[in-house]
């Protein structure tokens, strides 16, 4: 019994470990018109080994993965994947296990001042993976914004984006018309309710 | 030039362009590719009714891309004829051998615009009935030219080319059109259903003859295989006789490598 457990307790801290040392590989991929473009992209990524959770929102133009941190896949390898299966990618940031964030910067956004994006960091509160991609997709709409990541663990939202094209109000009055509460700016009570189950996470001064 | 061959010119250009929603077209080409080292195979079942000959064709196609922006290709027919010209069993066809080169290719965010020019040359190796896929008895050289825009909500697609007869047959201009209907909101996996109702038109110059055919079908898109069903008939059938074909129907399918 007393092995039985223990074996039962080392599975679950490999899992943990297994789980905890993944970078969060997301982009931005231009071209995508149909639901088959997304089929090859997909395809494009299969070789890469120990890729999980492979999802792509036709809609919002994105794709994200999780790869084993020991691969230490680079945002220049994502591009060249994603221009080999057909498509452009515009944006890439990689999240890895270890906090640090590396980032694909197009040629367009080298003219660009380094000063004039703004990096926030502030809580939106949310639940589950569909609140992710809700989340994320809402505030890529916005102009001006160069990425975002909602980290479902923390949830809290990091931003970087031109503060002469859309301010941290105007996105966080995005990311609650859409229904998620964020610091200044709350979700309406229909919009919340609207939500999926799974997505409905507590609200701070509701019953 | 006659002023009905400006007319018909006119026409065959409007013919050019398709509307295509989600997924591949049923009878049009396009010039979206799926990135390099990914493959198509494809097959159908044809019928068509011409003369006092009834006409089975399964044609195996096999395309490639051997990069993300060039495409070569196969497609061996193979034909079975009941009637008075019968044959038995199945026979291969005139073997076709074809490539495609995307040449131009602007991405923005749920939308592509692209442009490719392809070429193929049919070679006579099915037995001579001057039927188009079982035998023409002669080469042909077919080149044309391909754009499409595609958005997660609306696709256009147009072809124009020509193709050319070593010997025997006239040469002729031939255009396609073809315009979906997605049934259902475009999702990841895929999961689809949508009408197409496509349009194809050739005309001889040499000789003024000119055909305009109308199709209805409907494709079922799931994962990486689609269930194409189809039914064509003629509109305008002003060529020569072993060029004219009754209704056809097609039932098909292709999986994505």
């Amino acid at each position: 019994m007393r092995n039985i457990i223990v074996l039962v307790f080392a599975l679950g801290m490999s899992l943990q470990i297994s789980a905890q040392s993944r970078d969060t590989i997301r982009a931005k991929v231009d071209g995508m018109g149909c639901p088959f473009c997304a089929n090859g992209l997909e395809k494009a990524f299969r070789n890469v080994e120990g890729i999980r959770q492979f999802n792509i929102d036709l809609e919002g133009g994105t794709m994200q993965f999780l790869v084993p941190s020991e691969t230490n896949y680079t945002p220049e390898q994502v591009v060249k994947t994603v221009d080999k299966a057909g498509y452009t990618a515009t944006k890439v940031s990689i999240h890895r296990a270890n906090g640090k964030i590396d980032e694909y910067k197009p040629a367009a956004a080298v003219t660009a001042s380094a000063e004039k994006y703004k990096e926030s960091i502030f809580p939106v509160a949310g639940n589950c993976g569909m609140c992710k991609t809700r989340i994320e997709s809402a505030v890529n709409e916005l102009p001006g914004i160069f990425f975002a990541f909602w980290n479902q663990e923390t949830e809290k939202l990091h931003v970087r984006f031109d503060e002469e094209k859309i301010t941290q109000l105007q996105i966080e009055q995005k990311v609650a018309s859409v229904g998620h509460d964020t610091p200044n700016v709350k979700a309406d009570k229909e919009v919340y309710e609207k939500l999926h189950g799974c997505c409905q996470y507590d609200r701070k001064g509701e019953e | 030039m006659k002023n009905q061959h400006y007319i018909l010119l006119v026409i065959m250009s409007l013919f050019a362009f398709s509307a295509m929603a989600q997924g591949p077209p049923i009878r049009t080409d396009k010039p979206i590719m799926l990135g390099a080292n990914k493959g198509t195979i494809r097959t159908y079942y044809q019928y068509f009714k011409h003369a006092d000959n009834h006409y089975h064709i399964v044609p195996l196609m096999f395309e490639y891309n051997v990069k993300s922006n060039l495409e070569l290709g196969i497609e061996i027919p193979f034909a079975s004829v009941t009637g008075f010209d019968r044959r038995e069993g199945m026979k291969p066809g005139d073997i076709m051998l074809k490539a495609k080169y995307q040449f131009l290719r602007k991405d923005k965010m749920g939308q592509t615009f692209r442009m490719a020019v392809k070429a193929s040359e049919m070679f006579p190796t099915g037995r001579p009935s001057e039927v188009p896929h079982v035998g023409m008895g002669a080469f042909q050289t077919y080149v044309g030219a391909l754009a499409g825009f595609e958005s997660l909500k609306y696709g256009i697609v147009g072809e124009l080319g020509y193709n050319h007869f070593s010997e025997i047959h006239p040469n002729y201009l031939e255009s396609r059109m073809s315009f979906g209907i997605p049934l259902k909101k475009p999702v990841y996996p895929v999961n689809q259903v949508t009408l197409y109702f496509e349009y194809e038109a050739r005309w001889m110059p040499t000789t003024d003859d000119h055909a305009v055919y109308a199709a209805q079908g409907i494709q079922f898109a799931f994962r990486s295989y689609t269930i194409d069903l189809s039914l064509q008939v003629p509109l305008v059938e002003k060529v020569p006789v072993h060029f004219t074909r009754d209704i056809a129907v097609l039932i098909g399918g292709r999986f994505i490598l």
